[in-house]
């Protein structure tokens, strides 16, 4: 996948359980949506988009539009 | 309360809050992190904390535990159940904190709920929320418990005064939250034990 098609696909997750526009700024400090139970699903949501497995420790991380791309990216590269 | 109340989960459990447990619980209520400015501030030292839960132990219709991942045996959070009304049936839960890298919120809830409604016997369950601490009001908006109030400058902390909302679940509700929230805990259960 490119960049722009992980950022659309994770957009269009994001978006899907927060309910709102996502921007590139867009994370859990800023989206009053994006509680515990949301990151949960949003996660395996990802996970499965984009058939990988983030590991326990990698998880809290992805608490933004950017960490999460930048995660992906990295998976799929390596 | 001294009692001996266990909640077992998938990946978590709660286990009552004992003595022992007072370094812990300073070391969880005077981290520094963002989340924790809507906690009520403890006291500047350990034998504060031992004296709080010596207190605590005696006195009736409040209920502390530690959320302890099953796997490790580690302590990640805390949760409790106080104000008991045993004439209405009713309690408020709260002192919900867990460690920013843990995966147990979700679970944590949902054994909170367990405990009210399937050891305590309660009709109903409330929580209190700062308004201001949004992610923890949208979790309990999430769980779908209705929001059925706003208590006007309910909180008086060290950042300022700020209002409470208050949601609530009846027990009818309870077997909702659990279609709800047991798939997600077996799943991050799943999870964990993949990691390991």
């Amino acid at each position: 996948m490119t960049k722009t098609e992980i950022e659309a696909a994770t957009r269009e997750i994001l978006e899907s359980f927060l309910g709102e526009e996502i921007s590139a700024g867009t994370s859990r400090s800023n989206s009053a949506a994006w509680d515990s139970l949301q990151h949960m699903q949003i996660v395996f949501a990802l996970e499965e988009k984009f058939a990988v497995q983030f590991t326990e420790d990698e998880i809290p991380t992805l608490d933004s539009f950017k960490a999460i791309v930048g995660s992906v990216i990295e998976r799929h590269e390596s | 309360m001294n009692h001996s109340i266990h909640v077992e989960g998938h990946a978590y459990s709660l286990r009552p809050v004992q003595a022992r447990d007072a370094q812990f619980i300073f070391d969880i209520r005077s981290s520094s992190t963002a989340r924790h400015r809507y906690i009520h501030p403890i006291g500047p030292c350990i034998a504060q904390q031992r004296e709080w839960i010596d207190s605590y132990l005696a006195r009736k219709n409040d209920y502390y535990w530690v959320i302890q991942r099953n796997s490790t045996g580690k302590e990640e959070g805390l949760v409790g159940i106080y104000d008991l009304d045993n004439e209405i049936g009713s309690a408020e839960w709260g002192r919900w904190i867990l460690w920013p890298s843990s995966l147990g919120a979700v679970e944590s809830a949902l054994l909170i709920y367990r405990a009210a409604f399937q050891h305590l016997n309660l009709k109903s369950l409330y929580c209190i929320t700062v308004a201001d601490n949004k992610p923890v009001v949208s979790f309990h908006d999430s769980c779908g418990l209705p929001r059925i109030g706003t208590m006007k400058g309910k909180f008086s902390l060290p950042d300022g005064v700020f209002d409470g909302i208050k949601h609530e679940c009846l027990l009818s509700a309870f077997p909702s939250l659990v279609d709800l929230l047991e798939p997600k805990a077996k799943m991050i259960s799943q999870r964990l034990s993949r990691s390991q």
